[in-house]
């Protein structure tokens, strides 16, 4: 319960996670998703972008892993804060009690998973 | 005999919860769009585990990442990424507008502020395509 209390003292950082990770999501997720997951697998862009010699070579770069990381890392925090309050909102009794550490707990494991994936490639 | 000093018994002084059904939000539209709007971001957090999953497999090496693209090329995947693309999509509009909402005062409209996001989401997007493609 300690934890939890803990957790919920850092509301200023979960809220600033929460927005940077809303913007993040809203300006660059569409475009994406678009060209990566939509336009290249219907065969309107080629496929060469995705080729692993291309993508290694642009993930070559600092700036581009640190972006990646970024595009990771705060749309994951924006999700669990979110779901978080949502939970709560709908009012699942037991639940409600440890949905800030299952949350922001969640969120920070797979960053945490991100960053060493982030590391190997360096 | 009770005197008027007594204290009230904890049934007496117990604060009084009014139950709402935790399916409150499904009786007006704005609270179904609302809840639309807070699912999205599972959605979110879905493309952000799909992007790790793809540097995942960069970071295991050619077989595996060849494996994965073969995947993220079939039509099951295309599906999935237009599933997320629109949850995004209302993400992103919703997300426009709070902005107005919130930082549009004095010379700058709500409209302006909203106006001024789209704008630079073209300008991010093309810079995506650009940059990192």
């Amino acid at each position: 319960m300690c934890l939890i209390k803990f957790i919920k003292s850092l509301e200023p950082l979960w809220w600033s996670l929460f927005g940077l990770g809303g913007a993040i999501a809203a300006f660059l997720f569409p475009a994406h998703i678009l060209i990566q997951g939509v336009l290249i697998p219907a065969g309107i862009l080629p496929k060469d972008m995705l080729q692993y010699e291309n993508f290694a070579g642009l993930l070559s770069s600092p700036i581009v892993r640190i972006y990646f990381l970024a595009l990771i890392v705060f749309p994951l925090y924006h999700a669990a804060h979110r779901i978080r309050m949502t939970l709560e909102d709908l009012r699942i009794g037991w639940l409600n009690a440890i949905l800030p550490l299952l949350c922001y707990g969640g969120a920070t494991t797979i960053s945490i998973a991100a960053v060493v994936v982030i590391l190997r490639l360096s | 005999m009770n005197t008027p000093n007594t204290s009230p018994s904890p049934e007496v002084t117990r604060t009084y919860r009014r139950l709402i059904p935790n399916t409150w939000w499904l009786k007006q539209r704005s609270t179904i769009l609302f809840m639309i709007r807070e699912w999205s971001s599972v959605f979110v957090a879905l493309y952000a585990i799909c992007l790790l999953g793809q540097l995942w497999a960069l970071s295991e090496g050619p077989e595996r990442y060849n494996a994965l693209l073969a995947k993220s090329l079939s039509g099951g995947s295309l599906l999935l990424h237009l599933v997320m693309g629109a949850f995004v999509l209302y993400h992103m509009v919703t997300w426009f507008k709070i902005s107005g909402r919130i930082f549009g005062s004095g010379p700058l409209s709500p409209g302006a502020v909203t106006a001024v996001n789209y704008v630079v989401w073209i300008a991010a997007s093309i810079g995506v395509f650009y940059w990192i493609f």
